[in-house]
Formats: C-alpha cells, structure tokens, sequence
C-alpha cells in the first residue's frame, strides 16, 4: 500500500485533534491579544491620564465643571466664535 | 447634486440621501440588521438609498458625518480623568472600539464605501438642528436641541433664519436632562436608549400633583434649574460619567431604595419616580421655551434631538401655547441626524435655498408588487389578492371592526420610531379588550403602555381638546392630547390611563390608502380613527421587507396581513406556518 494512504489514514485518524489545537491555538492568540491590549491600556491610563489627573489636582483644575451656582446665575455658556467655512467642517474636531 | 448623511457608532445607526435639497431617502440600519438601535456602520441603509436613486457613491457630492469624532473623544478622556481612577471599568471597555474605529471614521467611509471625495463633519447638536429647523416649514424659527450627550454639549438653543443656523449658548457634559431621565431609565428597571418611552408611559399612573409627589421634591435635590431653564445636575448622585451603572448609591438612597430588577413587580413608588422624572424634565423644557420665547421673540419654535421624543411633554408645550407654531421632525433623535447633516451641507455650507418641507416620513424602502407576490408564492402563502382598492379598504376595516388584529404593510417604510401607517398593527379601538389582547398576546410587552390613535384629520380635533390648531408634526404622533370627555368611553383602547392619547393626524395627500381604510371603518363604525401601534414585537425593530412582516406575522396572534394587495389570514395558513 502507497505510504500516502498510511498518511491520509493518520491525518484522518488525528483530524478531531489538529482541529481542536488550531481552534484552542486561535482561542489563545485571541486570548493573548486581549490580554495585551489590556495591559497596554491599563498602563496607559494609569501612567498617562494618572499623571495628567495628579498634575490637575494639584493644580485645582477641574476637567467637567460641576458647581452648583447661587440663584441669580445662569448655566448657559456661550459657543465660541463659529467657523464656519469649508475647511472647518472638514476637520474632525 | 446629491449628499449623504450618516450617523453612526452611538445608537440608531442611519443614512439619509438628499438630492438638490430633497431628502429622496432615509433608513435606519436597524430595520435592514434587524438589531434594534443598531449602531454599527449603516451600510445597509446607506446601499439602500444610493439604490433608491439608482447611484453609486461616485455621484455623491459630498458625505456629511453627524458629529465630530475628536471632540467627543476630548470628551471621553476629560470624563476618564475626571473621575481617575474609578473610571477605569467605562475606559478598558471604550477604548477599543474607539481606537479601532471611532477615530479613523473617515478611513472607515472611505474603505467600506470606496469613496473618494468630501467627507464634511458636523458638530453633533448642529446636525440636531438642522434636521429639525432646515427642512421645517418655517423660514424663521427658535431651536432648541435636548438629547443625552454629543460631543460635549447636551442642551443647545439658538434661531435659525432661512439656510442660516445660530446655535447661541448650550450646556455642556456632564449636565444632561437626557441622561437625568436615562438614569431614572435605568433606576427602574428599563433599558437606556430603549425604555425611556416606558418611563413616559408609566408616568400617567403617578402622582402628577407636585405638591404630593415626595419624589418630585427629592428629585429637585438633583438637579439645579435657575429660571432661563439652564440647569446644573449634581453630580453626586450620579456615576454615568464614569460607570456603566448611571444612578448612584446617593441616589438610590434618595429615592429609597435599590433600583428596580428587570423582572421586578411595579409599584405605585415606581409609578410616583417616573411621573416625578417626567414633571422635572417638563419644567426645564418649559422654562427653556419661556426665555427663549422672550429672548428671541420668534413666532415658531422647532426641537430637536431625543428628549423631543417625549410627547408627553410636548403636548404639555402646545397647551402652554408660548409660541404661536411648533414643529418635531419624525426622528428628532440620533436616527434624523443623518438627515440633519445632509441638510446643513447642502443649505447651510453651500448656501442653496430651502426648496420643501419634510412632510411625510415614508422615506424607507417600498416593494413592488410583483415581488410580493413572488415571496408569497415562493413560501406557499395562501392568499386572497385585491384587484380594487376600495374593495381591499372595505374588507380590512370590517375585519378590524370584528376585533380583529391586522398588520398593515404598504408603500415606503418610516423613518423615525413611530410607525405611522405603512408598517402599522392596526386594530378596533372601541374595544375595551382591545389594549391587553395587543400587550399581551401580539406585542408581548408591558401592560401600562398606551396605544396611539390614528386619526383623519379633518375630525383629530372633534375627538381631542386642542386650544390652537394642530399642528403638522402631529402627523408624527409627537404630541399627546387629552381625549374630548364625551369620547373617552367610546375609543378606550387609544387612550391611556389619564384619558390622554398619542395622537396621529392622517391627510388624505399623504397617505391616501391609510386614510381612505380609516374612512372605511368610520362609514362601519361610526369612529374615523384606528388604533395604530407599530408592526413588530418588544425588543424588535420595526419590520422593513414583507419577509420580515410574514415572519412576525406567523410568530405572534395577528389574525390578518395586508402586504401591498393581498390579504393573508392566519386560519388560511395555519399548517403552513410550521413549514415556512
């Protein structure tokens, strides 16, 4: 008998295995790449916007304006100047 | 010249096509996914209206985008920040998707659409505006925006004067009535984004007397609301900025215990929160509409964005009567931005003058007969097919008239989350068994919430109080208007608890067919109206093909469908349903 068919009998014999280790070896790498992009982003907010919080604090800055104000106040605040041609729609911010 | 809107990777996913300053066609991404508030990149809706027209992306002139990406991502970290570290949870889980699409929105257009030319981004409460001024009826006008949050603003108003939009002074983030009332969603028990018409509808069943409603006075402890109708929220009793639980313990203390469980009985404490949170949100609104009245001294006022859904409080806004005219547009929230942003390209960027109003919201996909019944056939439907319109109105509105529950499929699809008689479960609404039988054997859903009337025009005001005449967006179902008293007995199944119903106004030059079936069951009944809610069940979308109505009709207890001509009955294809 042709050494293939030994092969193809093997390969048929451990298919359930290769597939169950490709799909276990894709679980992981998913897995893995979820794991780093963890890492990455908590050392990025607890590095990056953990400096920039400390530094704020210190400096009493507050990012969102939660006061409360007296009666006599008002909330509403101004847009600034609008531009309003072209360009600055094309712009994301 | 043709310009595209799209809004996208928030809630409501949508794309609106304009073509020389008509919008030719809109849809939301959740009627083609079947994902209700699907907010995935609207290719769907987007193939379907550059197919409408029979274009490619090529013929587009521009693509209008319905926010600015960076300042809602400014936003994101300032809020990230703010509340350093505890927002940790909110930022691990939005940082992906933002890293990995939300900033690279024009690559995204670009790679999925093949499109080469202008992409134009408007600011999120901008395009709010526009969609609800430019393609108003008026010429001049007041604006006034309210929805949960943009970019950084949460309230805006300003005037719009022909193409021209002024938006004067806004609230910024965190401050947000939307928010307030999508926490107040959530404290009991609802979906945000989803259940905050169920809040407006369990609100009837609470105290709505200010002085006897202990929660309306603890929920004054919350938010800050000086006469012009600015407001500041105390933050402390909130965490939405920072968790993706929104109400606070602070709060839950507040109102005197933990939020209610999904499953969890209602009780009359439940109905006071949400008649309390309903007073609050129409006294902000009011007192916003009153110094914008006095400040801008305009005759018309048109609202945008999500909280000008709540038609509770509108209609409490067309009995104050503060400005003479008032127009919502048929999706005032995120799904009409896309028209918004479309619109404001071509009118108020370009300077082209303003050709026509939106007077209808049929601005989905239709389908022809032929395909129909190609589908029918296909699925061995059996079916009985009209060749005579008035024989097909005559026949359903007997049907209705023997309590029978019908789905009504026609024409073009809405837009918008009303269904306003092309995508319609139509029944008798003199039937006082009418209402449950829908809640609980057709829709599945909650036993409090109320059925709309849909009405022909000419006889709206015969069976509703309204002190000025009605207005066009009632065809939108934006309003609710207390029932004329003599009438209440009489068409109990459109009318909540309080006697009040959400009112559709149907003209004939719109909509001939719904209106000459309410006609039909005027000349059986007596009544010139019909209980319209929409066609799908809880948690679905709106149906969109006549597969997807064939579908919902064969898994709930409508008795009859009415696709285009042909009439299918339940009894007819009861063996078959297994089959399909």
């Amino acid at each position: 008998m042709p050494f293939r068919y030994y092969f193809y009998y093997a390969l048929g014999k451990c298919k359930k295995t290769l597939i169950i280790g490709f799909q276990l070896f894709h679980k992981m790498r998913i897995a893995f790449a979820f794991l780093m992009n963890s890492i990455l982003l908590g050392i990025a907010y607890f590095s990056v916007l953990g400096l920039t919080s400390l530094i704020a604090r210190i400096a009493q800055k507050k990012f969102l304006d939660t006061r409360i104000l007296k009666d006599n106040h008002t909330y509403w605040t101004n847009i600034e100047l609008q531009d309003k041609s072209l360009e600055s729609f094309q712009r994301m911010f | 010249m043709y310009i595209l809107g799209i809004s996208c990777y928030f809630h409501d996913a949508s794309a609106a096509l304009l073509k020389d300053g008509v919008i030719v066609a809109a849809a939301e991404e959740e009627r083609f996914t079947r994902k209700k508030h699907d907010a995935s990149f609207p290719m769907h809706a987007i193939n379907y209206c550059l197919q409408s027209q029979n274009i490619t992306v090529h013929d587009l002139t521009y693509i209008g985008f319905y926010e600015k990406p960076l300042l809602k991502f400014e936003r994101l970290l300032s809020q990230h920040l703010h509340a350093f570290p505890w927002s940790f949870k909110t930022f691990l889980q939005s940082m992906p998707s933002w890293l990995h699409e939300k900033l690279n929105i024009t690559r995204a257009i670009r790679k999925q659409l093949k499109y080469s030319g202008d992409i134009l981004f408007i600011e999120h409460h901008l395009a709010h505006a526009a969609s609800a001024f430019l393609l108003s009826p008026f010429k001049k006008a007041a604006i006034v925006t309210i929805d949960g949050v943009g970019s950084w603003t949460t309230t805006s108003y300003g005037i719009g004067n022909e193409t021209k939009i002024h938006l004067m002074k806004v609230l910024p983030f965190p401050h947000s009535l939307g928010l307030l009332y999508s926490t107040l969603t959530a404290y009991l028990g609802f979906d945000v984004n989803d259940g905050e018409y169920k809040v407006m509808g369990l609100s009837a069943y609470g105290l709505s007397d200010k002085n006897k409603n202990i929660f309306y006075e603890k929920l004054k402890n919350a938010i800050d609301i000086k006469d012009d109708g600015s407001y500041h929220l105390d933050m402390s009793y909130f965490q939405y900025h920072y968790s993706d639980r929104m109400p606070s313990q602070k709060l839950c203390k507040l109102l005197g215990g933990p939020a209610r469980n999904t499953d969890e009985r209602i009780t009359q404490r439940h109905k006071d929160i949400a008649a309390a949170a309903q007073m609050i949100t129409e006294d902000v609104v009011m007192k916003i509409l009153h110094h914008l009245h006095t400040s801008t001294e305009c005759e018309a006022v048109v609202l945008g964005g999500g909280v000008a859904l709540n038609s509770v409080c509108n209609g409490k806004i067309l009995k104050k009567n503060l400005f003479k005219k008032i127009w919502i547009p048929p999706a005032p929230g995120d799904s009409g931005a896309s028209i918004g942003a479309a619109a404001y390209i071509y009118h108020s960027i370009l300077g082209h003058r303003r050709v026509s109003s939106l007077r209808h919201a049929f601005l989905g996909p239709g389908y022809s007969r032929k395909a129909i019944k190609n589908l029918l056939e296909k699925q061995r439907i059996t079916f009985r097919e009209f060749k005579n319109v008035r024989e097909l109105v005559n026949h359903v509105a007997t049907l209705i008239y023997k309590d029978n529950v019908v789905g009504w499929f026609q024409g073009r699809m809405e837009i918008g989350p009303r269904a306003l008689g092309n995508r319609s479960i139509l029944a008798n609404p003199c039937n006082p068994h009418m209402k449950t039988l829908l809640n609980h054997r057709v829709k599945h859903r909650e036993s409090f919430r109320p059925f709309a009337p849909a009405v022909c025009m000419e006889d709206a005001s015969h069976y509703f109080h309204s002190d000025s005449p009605l207005p066009p967006s009632t065809d939108f179902m934006a309003f609710v208007y207390p029932a004329q008293k003599k009438w209440r007995g009489k068409i109990p199944a459109v009318l909540h608890v309080d006697g009040s119903g959400r009112l559709q106004s149907v003209r004939r030059e719109y909509n001939p067919l719904f209106y000459n079936l309410i006609r039909s069951f005027e000349n059986i009944s007596g009544f010139p109206l019909l209980l319209n809610t929409s066609f799908n069940v809880s948690g679905e979308p709106l149906v969109c093909s006549p597969s997807d109505a064939l579908q919902c009709f064969q898994r709930t207890k409508i008795d009859y469908l009415i696709i285009d001509r042909f009439l299918i009955g339940k009894k007819d294809n009861l063996y078959k349903r297994k089959h399909v």
